[in-house]
């Protein structure tokens, strides 16, 4: 096991700063995803750390070892490109075998290793086949294969699963998890969906615009984002933002208003708010549903319906122009063009200063302190 | 769009036409090569033979330099083929994916050797020959052969480069190879087809070089096909049979190489062509 170090890295294309000073630490054994937005840097990042791409300031470790400058053969780590980057001229066993001639093992060793890989990824039986005769799930395999028979102590995966379809993501996720708890390596983990950064990670790294933007275990980031940016990224459907002016504040949290909303207690913490400045509210889809018994009532027209059967997703209009999405129960009515009211309990919302950070919420659930989604599995 | 019947026989009646235009020649040439003499000076040409005789081929075979002239011109240009695919596929591969100052200045300025005619180069090329001491030496047809082909070589061997992912080549990097290594295991088996084309075009352009053989060649043991076939034209006759004969067996190696990775070369012409 062996962990990882990025101190103050910046890389340059051109004119343009695509990484802009960031500082990580990746610790031994864990299963990180850096997750963010097309272009923000995220592959970038990764390439560095495989010596793909230069470093133009900073510093990488692997281990104990400085390895900004060395070549990527020489880091320890092997990676799982997006497009899985097979040998097309070679069969699943050359694809497999490759490193390990480079390395110059004798026959016998490569062989041994290459059939138990085989046969722990089941694709035993594919390895006289070449990569134009696989399915997208077992060049997959294949690619996983080739990072693992190298026995190194980093793994670094750049959207894998991107290009599989719905139904074999959720199963190579779940073959990822399998094997990061029998290898236990270091893995550094790529993608702009954030249900699989949810789902894998021990941790994630939001990263925007080449800067770090917040780094937790999912669930903190689900129930205590830093920021706007954070609280918009992670959570599907997408929070839905209310600006709104502070009214009042006070010691358990500050009073907020808008067109749209009646006076509504934030239980935040409110460092620095006064009276008369502008916010932002957060409420989750899935926090507003149809109102109850001291839930903050909002309403307006339905412009969509989505029927899911278990739940429905609405599209509401307010009459100021805000759109708000949310998730009702299944059983629920709901007509386009009607009117629909909404509640939702101020627990359950996030308050946000004008420049976009996070007020600390004074109310969490528990959970948002766990380390890791599969703590309790392991 | 469906067409009607007559477009599509004018389209037929024109393509049989060109057909014929382009590939009477070669029938002509074949066909005349195993007449009998008087039949091929005739009067009245004949498209099917009406004799037929091998004493043309004996006779360039057995009594004639055309053996020489064929295997001078078989090593000129196997030799000019090797040359220009192992520099095509270097250079290729430095322009395409290596970064160095001058590199993209460079990559342009290789295809001014095509910016001056053959011709105007040939009296500074006879001279820096000479100094050489490489006159009536086929070495000097090679570095000629390969010096014009390896300009177009080079382009045309960056689009089957470009069609190599790049992050098949990092993989190769991250499993421990080393960039020769990266060359000849990963990148020259994925442009074979390149490499053919690069390799027929190479052949074909060194194999009917006529202007720098004649003059750089000055003895009949070193003359290659095209200059030694110009030989049997002679001040008062020209033994038609010997020269038809001679045609014909000079188009088998092309023939041949052609019919081996002939398929290779359509595609590189048209590789890159459409993403």
């Amino acid at each position: 096991m062996v962990a990882i170090s990025l101190r103050g890295l910046r890389k340059r294309f051109g004119a343009a700063e695509v990484i802009k000073g960031v500082d990580l630490e990746f610790a031994a054994g864990e299963f990180s995803v850096i997750v963010g937005p097309s272009g923000c840097g995220k592959s970038t990042l990764l390439r560095m750390i495989a010596g793909l791409e230069e470093v133009d300031e900073g510093a990488v470790l692997i281990g104990d070892r400085e390895v900004t400058d060395a070549d990527p053969k020489d880091r320890g780590v092997a990676m799982v490109f997006q497009n899985y980057a097979l040998y097309p001229h070679m069969t699943v066993r050359q694809n497999l075998s490759f490193a390990l001639e480079m390395a110059r093992r004798s026959k016998a060793e490569i062989d041994a290793k290459v059939n138990a890989v085989g046969e722990a990824l089941h694709i035993g039986e594919l390895l006289d086949r070449k990569p134009s005769q696989l399915s997208g799930g077992q060049r997959q395999r294949v690619a996983l294969g080739r990072a693992i028979v190298r026995d190194v102590g980093v793994f670094l995966f750049d959207e894998p699963l991107s290009n599989l379809d719905a139904a074999l993501r959720v199963a190579m996720r779940a073959e990822l998890v399998r094997l990061h708890r029998e290898l236990r390596n270091t893995i550094v983990y790529v993608t702009h969906d954030q249900v699989e950064a949810m789902t894998l990670a021990d941790r994630i790294v939001v990263l925007q615009a080449g800067k770090v933007m917040q780094v937790g275990a999912p669930l903190q980031l689900y129930h205590r984002p830093a920021n706007l940016f954070v609280a918009g990224f992670i959570g599907s459907p997408r929070m839905n933002f209310i600006p709104v002016e502070v009214a009042s504040v006070r010691p358990d949290g500050a009073t907020v208003r808008s067109p749209e909303l009646p006076p509504t207690l934030a239980p935040t913490r409110v460092d620095g708010l006064k009276a008369g400045d502008k916010a932002t509210l957060g409420v989750r889809p899935e926090h507003l549903n149809l109102p109850t018994e001291g839930s903050t009532v909002i309403e307006g027209a339905v412009e969509l319906v989505e029927r899911l059967g278990r739940e429905t997703g609405v599209r509401v209009r307010t009459s100021s122009g805000l759109a708000l999405d949310a998730i009702i129960d299944g059983a629920a009515r709901a007509v386009a063009g009607a009117r629909l009211a909404l509640g939702f309990r101020p627990e359950t919302c996030h308050l946000f200063t004008a420049e976009g950070r996070a007020l600390e919420r004074r109310v969490a659930p528990e959970i948002a302190d766990a380390l890791s989604p599969h703590a309790d599995q392991a | 769009m469906r067409r009607g019947l007559g477009v599509n026989l004018a389209l037929a009646g024109g393509l049989a036409f060109l057909a014929v235009v382009a590939l009477l020649p070669f029938w002509w040439v074949i066909s005349s090569s195993i007449k009998a003499t008087n039949e091929i000076v005739s009067t009245t040409p004949t498209m099917i033979p009406h004799s037929f005789t091998l004493e043309h081929f004996a006779k360039l075979l057995t009594s004639s330099d055309y053996p020489r002239f064929l295997i001078n011109s078989l090593a000129v240009s196997a030799a000019s083929m090797a040359a220009t695919v192992v520099l095509a596929v270097l250079s290729g591969y430095a322009f395409f994916r290596l970064r160095f100052a001058g590199r993209d200045f460079l990559y342009r300025a290789i295809l001014l050797a095509y910016a001056f005619p053959a011709i105007v180069v040939l009296v500074p090329l006879y001279g820096m020959m000479s100094a050489a001491r490489l006159i009536d030496n086929l070495f000097a047809l090679v570095i000629v052969n390969v010096t014009f082909a390896v300009p177009f070589a080079i382009w045309m061997m960056r689009a089957f480069l470009a069609a190599v992912p790049l992050e098949i080549e990092e993989a190769a990097r991250l499993d421990g190879a080393s960039r020769l290594t990266i060359l000849w295991r990963i990148i020259v088996p994925l442009i074979a087809p390149g490499i053919a084309s690069v390799a027929i075009f190479a052949f074909i352009s060194s194999w009917t070089e006529y202007l720098f053989a004649s003059v750089l060649i000055q003895s009949d043991a070193n003359k290659t096909i095209p200059v030694g076939l110009a030989g049997i034209i002679g001040q008062y006759q020209v033994d038609w049979g010997l020269m038809l004969a001679g045609a014909t067996i000079t188009t088998l190696p092309v023939v041949v190489l052609f019919f081996f990775i002939g398929r290779y070369f359509v595609a590189g012409l048209t590789a890159g062509a459409i993403k």
